[in-house]
């Protein structure tokens, strides 16, 4: 988000200003912007930020979204604050993340480098096929690998002619939605960390010139020191996409279109629960605390990644 | 580039050459390696798709014996609802996408080419909404959109879409670095403000429309959370909540991994066959966002 | 080939729907229209809305004139119970129409019924209450008010592989005490290695659990002033303990009800037994029709006698729907009436709750023979044809012993709980302690009194 575009030109709108207009032109001039943003504006206000203070004034109350209700204080917030599924939920996604974003990012600035090498032959063959997952919908990516580690009649039980309950050993089902996560998500970053190392490809040369080093050494002293804001920022931003986790996890290991159990289930399935459950107050107050945890992980990651790169950003 | 490709292998010695004819074994290796994992499920989706409901249970990993479309017909020729639910895919994920680039280029236009009060103010209220997970609003929206009448409806799957502050940003730093003087050139040759925006703007800012379009449709047509819970009959279920709910008629409850595969073919062929059309187009769109 | 199949057994009503088929305009997957009538109303079952037909061939053989004066919408929010509560409260909460009337174990009607969203069915049961047997009288009232029609009755009932069994030495009948049926487990497993005496996974559904404790009359989760039994009521101790060891001992196969893997361990012969409910009388003939003949039935042993799972389903009618009159008028017919009653058992094999219908089945069922108008197909699923004369015998007398868990109207949430807390110890991942002290803090934290709405 750099501001190096921003710059306004004020010698241009000056003279502008200047140039007689139309007659209305004066009045026309500062309502027009306002006509520009007012379709969106208004939208917004009424799309989410309407619905986002209903949601605050509802996480007091015990409303089911008919007949009556009482105000209850901050009790929704306290009794999700207690129960355990709560932290087991926040345990999954938290772990959802680090155990898919770390091999995901390897993987994908991995391949970026040995795709960009001047060895590398198929390059576009290669960008292809390893973004492609990223075109399959994440609901679909889920059913084909619950086929594919099905336990009586899955693909991979059928190759081993054994018969692991993958989906349904606590202890393994968690890896299959780090799989898929890695799976689709790779593509993305892949592409993205291409794009970086395309940007940085002169200073690399350069340097490179400079020390005269091989190709380890400029890749751990030169490539890496570089992108490194790049994969900070990617984790930075996976992180905020998987608090938001659900399809996966849930069209996986639940069955027939129902939930995953709680042992396995990502944050968001207990807003969904209490909806369903016709408990809106304390959906409201579960999503409210979900946002205050992502803006405070955010932030801290952000006030992480200013103070270890405020060297390398121009 | 060029170049540097020729430094090299000027300065690199003869006895070097078996060395690098060795790495680039390896990296052929290892990409298709890669190549394998990332396209593997795919294909087993396409393979397993041609196997009948029973004929996937009793052979789950071997190619289709006979080779049969009777998943295909079972779920869109009969009554499972797939091809209805298809649609409403498609009308969702369309209407979204030219209602929320519509409104997000005007906008985008308003903040990035006008001086007025309030306007970074605003702006940077609008960014700073983009900390709260749309998935919060949702007991409030549900609630909002019942009195108004529109649960179970296309238009309640449209409507919380059409304003992302996301499009928006993108779009508005992408016209920041169109050129004034030709809005300055048109105005003084009398153009109305609309007639700007419609004649030299939009097709201006073409390139970063259409990329975050693309971006905003695959993001629509992968939605699963709100539909699912807004959108339970079949008359306005989209394809991806009536996916996972395909099961075995008769006895319930198991799912029929045939037709769930002939579904998953027929929802993501076209985002595949339109990737590799414009497959630079789209990651190039990838990249607006992360890499500025 | 099994939805194929399907097809041709629609029978009458279908002919309609189906020339539509193929196209757009269908009612498709949960939600399939019978347009025929004047009396139209909508109906919301699980399962998917195959689930209906069977109904709606009952009717139309027990009534033929009256079947085309209605008009059925049939609508399946989901495949699970659970699936129709929530897209009911959704209803509620969001003001759409109503359907005229929602299936529903017993489980969930306390919570309607408190909710006051149920209508009051009391003075057009009037003329049917005498004929009510007691266990279709628990199923239709709450608080001493009507409030829904049974449409089965969920009794515990032990299938088993009479050959199976034979081999192995065990006689039904014979095993009494819990430690009796451990031992027949064992017995089984030493003569069939392959085969178990029964299934249970990691995952067990509430049922499992709700039907051993609907055993006792007098148990509760909660009181009435909100405070909770499970950790000072030893029943809850004994019954998760018992499971826990059939589970730990190797006697259940470790596998659960409606996982994909549970259809093929019948038809694989792996699965030798199972202590369940009636309504799998219709299942198996579904599942595995080559095993006809193979299967008997019996009571549950003597340990666990009485109870039911859930009740059993129940058609309620929510307030303010549009079409209450012609949905009664159907559901009725159906089911408190006598042909309505004796002919869906016929077909389907669910036990009425009306005296007169019942006192003829259990007529029929000592020599079954083939209702004149039916097909082949139809006729083959039937229960009378899969497992022979007088089945219905030990059926008929555990109805002595039905009776329904007290369930409160915060059961749906509690059967979550339960789950989340006893299956890990069923399964071995946690202790007894546990389970019902996580149990007993889950309910009182997150649900509180279950009656303070």
């Amino acid at each position: 988000m750099t501001q190096a575009t921003d710059i306004p030109k004020p010698a241009l709108r000056a003279a502008a200003a200047e140039t007689p207009a139309a007659p209305r032109g004066a009045w026309m001039r500062k309502v027009t912007p306002y006509l520009f943003i007012a379709p969106f504006v208004i939208s917004f206000l009424l799309i989410f930020v309407g619905p986002a203070l209903y949601a605050l004034g509802l996480s007091f109350t015990n409303y089911r979204g008919f007949g009556s209700f009482r105000w209850v204080g901050f009790y929704n917030y306290v009794t999700m604050l207690q129960y355990d599924a709560f932290w087991i939920t926040l345990r999954n996604t938290a772990f959802y993340w680090v155990a898919h974003a770390a091999p995901m990012m390897g993987i994908a600035l991995g391949l970026a480098l040995l795709v960009r090498s001047r060895l590398a032959r198929y390059r576009r063959f290669f960008k292809t096929t390893i973004f492609l997952p990223q075109m399959i919908a994440s609901v679909t990516a889920a059913l084909v690998f619950q086929n594919f580690f099905g336990t009586t009649s899955g693909v991979l039980n059928g190759f081993l002619g054994m018969e692991i309950p993958w989906l349904t050993d606590p202890d393994l089902a968690p890896w299959a939605v780090v799989l898929i996560l890695i799976w689709r998500g790779t593509g993305y970053w892949f592409v993205i960390f291409l794009a970086g190392l395309t940007s940085i490809d002169l200073e690399i040369e350069e340097a490179a010139k400079m020390d005269g080093a091989n190709g380890w050494q400029r890749l751990w002293r030169i490539t890496l020191p570089l992108m490194k804001p790049i994969l900070l920022f990617a984790f930075v931003v996976d992180m905020v996409v998987t608090w938001r986790l659900f399809a996966e996890p849930n069209v996986l290991l639940g069955r027939a279109g129902t939930l995953a159990p709680i042992e396995q289930a990502p944050v968001l399935n207990l807003v969904v629960e209490n909806i369903r459950a016709g408990q809106f107050g304390q959906a409201a107050a579960t999503g409210w605390l979900l946002f205050i945890i992502i803006a405070v992980l955010t932030f801290v990651m952000f006030k992480l990644i200013g103070s270890k790169t405020r060297g390398s950003e121009r | 580039m060029t170049d540097t490709t020729t430094h090299q292998t000027q300065t690199a010695l003869p006895e070097e050459m078996p060395a690098e004819r060795r790495s680039r074994t390896i990296i052929l290796i290892v990409l298709l390696i890669a190549a394998i994992f990332f396209t593997y499920p795919t294909i087993q989706m396409l393979v397993n798709s041609f196997k009948s409901n029973d004929g996937i249970i009793s052979n789950p990993s071997g190619l289709p014996d006979p080779w049969t479309l009777s998943s295909y017909a079972d779920g869109f020729l009969g009554d499972r609802g797939l091809t209805r639910a298809l649609i409403n895919s498609i009308i969702i994920s369309t209407t979204s996408t030219v209602i929320a680039v519509a409104l997000s280029a005007m906008a985008a236009y308003g903040f990035a080419k006008f001086q007025f009060r309030g306007r970074d103010l605003i702006f940077a209220a609008l960014l700073t909404t983009m900390m709260v997970p749309p998935e919060v609003l949702i007991p409030g929206q549900y609630l909002i959109f019942a009195r108004l009448g529109l649960i179970e409806t296309l238009t309640v799957q449209i409507i919380p879409t059409v304003t992302p502050v996301l499009g928006l940003f993108l779009i508005r730093q992408y016209m920041l670095s169109l050129p004034d003087e030709i809005i300055e050139a048109a105005r003084i040759d009398g153009a109305s403000e609309f007639m700007i925006f419609r004649r030299i703007i939009l097709p201006m800012a073409a390139p970063v429309l259409s990329a975050y379009a693309i971006l905003h449709f695959l993001s629509e047509w992968n939605a699963y959370l709100w539909p699912s819970i807004v959108a339970t009959t079949p008359e306005v279920k989209p394809i991806m909540v009536l996916l996972p709910q395909l099961v075995d008629q008769e006895v319930g409850f198991l799912p029929v991994y045939g037709t769930i595969m002939a579904g998953c073919v027929v929802a993501t062929l076209p985002m595949v066959i339109v990737f590799l059309i414009f497959q630079d187009k789209i990651m190039n769109s990838i990249t607006l966002g992360a890499v500025k | 080939m099994r939805t194929k199949s399907t097809l041709t057994r629609r029978g009458l009503l279908r002919t309609g729907a189906a020339l539509g088929a193929a196209t757009l305009a269908t009612p498709a997957l949960m939600r399939r229209s019978y347009a025929q009538g004047a009396k139209p109303f909508e109906v919301w079952v699980w399962g998917g809305p195959d689930r209906f037909d069977g109904r709606l061939n009952s009717f139309a053989q027990a009534y033929p004139e009256e079947a085309g004066t209605f008009d059925v919408t049939v609508r399946s929010p989901g495949a699970h119970g659970a699936e129709v509560w929530q897209a009911l409260r959704l209803a509620l909460a969001s003001g759409q129409t109503l359907p005229d009337v929602v299936m529903s174990n017993y489980i969930a009607v306390p919570e309607f019924a408190e909710l006051g969203v149920l209508t009051d069915m009391s003075d057009r049961f009037a003329e049917f209450e005498d004929d009510l047997t007691p266990a279709g009288r628990s199923l239709s009232v709450y608080n001493d008010m009507f409030v829904g029609v049974p449409a089965n009755h969920n009794i515990k009932t032990w299938f088993y592989n009479a050959a199976k069994f034979d081999a192995a030495g065990i006689d039904p009948t014979a095993v009494r005490t819990a430690a009796d049926f451990m031992a027949a487990g064992q017995a089984y497993r030493s003569a069939h290695p392959d085969s178990y005496i029964m299934n249970l996974g990691d995952t067990p559904i509430h049922y499992n659990y709700f039907m051993m404790l609907s055993h006792w009359n007098d148990l509760t989760l909660a009181n009435r002033d909100g405070s909770y039994n499970i950790t000072s009521d030893p029943r809850f101790a004994e019954v998760f303990q018992l499971m826990h060891d059939w589970r730990q001992s190797g006697i259940a196969m470790p596998i659960d009800d409606w996982s994909p893997d549970w259809q093929p361990g019948f038809q694989e012969g792996r699965i030798g037994s199972s202590l369940i409910a009636s309504w799998m009388l219709g299942f198996l003939p579904r599942f595995m029709p080559e095993q006809r003949g193979e299967w008997e039935i019996a009571a549950w042993p003597d340990f666990s006698h009485r109870g039911s799972e859930g009740g059993g389903p129940v058609f309620m009618f929510p307030n303010g729907a549009p079409n209450t009159d012609n949905a009664w008028e159907f559901m009725s017919k159906l089911h408190l009436s006598t042909e309505g009653g004796v002919i869906d058992w016929q077909t389907r094999g669910t036990i009425p709750g009306t005296t007169s219908a019942l006192s003829q089945l259990q007529e029929l069922a000592s020599n079954v023979t083939r209702p004149a108008d039916m097909t082949d197909e139809q006729w083959q699923l039937t229960p009378g044809y899969y497992y022979g004369d007088g089945f219905m015998d030990p059926i008929i007398a555990a109805m002595e012993d039905f009776q329904v868990f007290q369930y409160d109207p915060a059961a749906p949430a509690q059967l979550d709980i339960m789950r989340r807390r006893v299956n890990p110890y069923v399964s071995g991942n946690s202790t007894l302690e546990e389970a019902l002290e996580g149990m007993q803090a889950d309910m009182e934290r997150q649900i509180g009194n279950p009656y303070a709405v």
